[in-house]
């Protein structure tokens, strides 16, 4: 009992936390320089990864397809399939789940390290509003960077399917994409990526919060990073259910 | 409550507890302007905590926390904020951003702060380094750093906004006895020559009487006696003699 009690404070305390990040946004200091500094620690240093995550999930994709769509005679579809896959589902999740993995650890641990060496109350000191400065900065980082990697992910995605299918079939770049685009909508794309913000939101939170409220020494401090993953992760796939059910009702045509 | 103006920090029937744990008890004491006050006391009896209220990282359960007649604990964060640029603030550990160079940790609150060029910057980290015996080292990155030499990074970081009221936590700690003087005279130095205002919560008693104009020990969260060092050594209080008394404190 006293663990669902303290499981529920913490929980109300994230939401508080979450509540704040987002009505800081709009208020000044702005943190510009450190959160472009979070957007290329974040999102530039995780190409290598979501690019090489694309391609292969891609390639995988595309065969895994070619041998299900083979029994009926529709490999014509094989590229519109895997386009649809890709940036519809696998390309947002993905991506959210391997920078829940690469930045949500590193968030937890950073943040957790600052406060159990008192930088954090260093920063305050020194007249820095910390929250702003550390937590609302990350977070926005995550917002801005989640689409776009996810956009590299979708992109990356297919053209680990092309380099398969023109393997297998001799398929032409041009007649690929030209197929893979057809049964794609703007709406697809649009919808999609854009869910990521909120991934990115999500990502941004736990880690800041978990970090940030961290205690306990260099055990807390991995307890915070593993903790950042975890709970990042499952929000991810939890709210995932729930936004792509809004998108279906915001968008039928969708289903 | 106004102070008189030779009062620069005026800590008023404090309370604060953790829990059920009370830390300070009705705690009040005066530090005039460009003075040194140092606060004694065995480990975990709420020498830090004090620190941590004077520079508004905590805030009192009940009392008043005043530096320069500004309630700490009632003002504003951009009230706050304007204030702490004026309270310097050494951390026990130092507490330098791991991810700077020691340069780029003073240049941090100037940036923020302070309308400079880069090179007027430089100028200042350079002067800070100087004056604490690390001048060339601005490149270096904290985790290179030896325990003092952090430490004295620590205090060029906050002296770097020139404050007029500094919180020192435990100068020696952790330093080898030469170090440890060092500190000390860089403390009376600034205290004599920039009027700086300094609390320091030591366990070191031969710092205490270098640096303290007036000392106090605290004890279960009370104030058990205050006074020059001589006047503690004459406390009628047991435990203050031992401490005074004691060749290191603590």
């Amino acid at each position: 009992m006293q663990k669902l009690i303290d499981f529920l404070q913490r929980f109300g305390e994230l939401v508080v936390f979450a509540a704040r990040a987002v009505g800081s946004l709009a208020r000044r200091p702005f943190e510009v320089r450190e959160t472009i500094r979070q957007i290329a620690e974040i999102g530039y240093a995780s190409l290598p990864l979501i690019t090489a995550a694309g391609l292969s999930v891609g390639a995988v994709m595309s065969m895994h397809t070619r041998a299900s769509l083979e029994r009926f005679g529709a490999e014509a579809l094989i590229p519109a399939a895997l386009a649809i896959a890709m940036i519809r589902e696998t390309g947002p999740l993905v991506t959210g789940l391997l920078v829940a993995g690469r930045v949500g650890a590193s968030i937890g641990a950073e943040l957790g390290a600052m406060r159990v060496t008192e930088q954090i109350d260093a920063l305050e000191t020194l007249a820095v509003d910390s929250f702003k400065f550390l937590a609302v900065s990350r977070i926005l980082a995550c917002m801005i960077a989640l689409p776009i990697l996810t956009t590299v992910m979708d992109f990356t995605g297919i053209l680990g399917g092309f380099v398969v299918e023109t393997a297998i079939s001799n398929m032409s770049f041009e007649l690929y994409f030209q197929q893979a685009f057809s049964g794609v909508g703007f709406a697809d794309f649009i919808t999609s990526t854009l869910k990521t913000t909120v991934f990115g939101f999500i990502i941004g939170t736990i880690g800041s919060f978990i970090g940030y409220t961290a205690s306990g020494g260099s055990a807390g401090v991995g307890r915070a990073s593993t903790q950042s993953v975890v709970f990042s992760s499952i929000s991810l796939i939890v709210v995932n259910v729930v936004l792509v059910r809004v998108i279906f009702f915001l968008f039928p045509e969708m289903q | 409550m106004t102070s008189s103006p030779d009062v620069h920090i005026r800590f008023s029937e404090v309370d604060k507890a953790f829990g059920t744990q009370t830390i300070l008890d009705k705690v009040s004491f005066e530090v005039p302007r460009a003075s040194a006050f140092c606060l004694l006391g065995r480990s975990g009896m709420g020498k830090s905590v004090t620190l941590k209220l004077l520079a508004g990282l905590l805030a009192p359960d009940a009392g008043r926390v005043l530096v320069d007649d500004e309630n700490i604990p009632e003002l504003s964060p951009t009230q706050l904020s304007h204030t702490r640029q004026k309270i310097g603030f050494l951390f026990q550990q130092a507490a330098l951003f791991d991810s700077l160079t020691l340069g780029q940790n003073i240049a941090f609150p100037l940036e923020r702060h302070r309308k400079l060029s880069a090179t007027e910057t430089r100028e200042v980290v350079d002067k800070r380094l100087s004056q604490v015996g690390l001048a060339g080292n601005e490149g270096k990155m904290p985790a290179e750093l030896s325990g003092g030499m952090k430490k004295r990074a620590g205090l060029a970081r906050a002296l770097a906004l020139e404050p007029e009221v500094l919180l020192v936590d435990e100068p020696s700690a952790g330093l080898d006895p030469i170090t440890s003087t060092e500190i000390d005279e860089l403390l009376l130095e600034l205290k004599s020559e920039a009027g700086t205002t300094m609390v320091v919560v030591t366990h070191n008693i031969p710092s205490a009487r270098r640096i303290g104009d007036r000392l106090a020990v605290l004890h279960d969260g009370k104030i058990l006696a205050e006074g020059t060092a001589a006047e503690l050594e004459q406390s009628e209080h047991p435990m203050v003699r031992e401490f005074m008394n004691s060749k290191t404190g603590g």
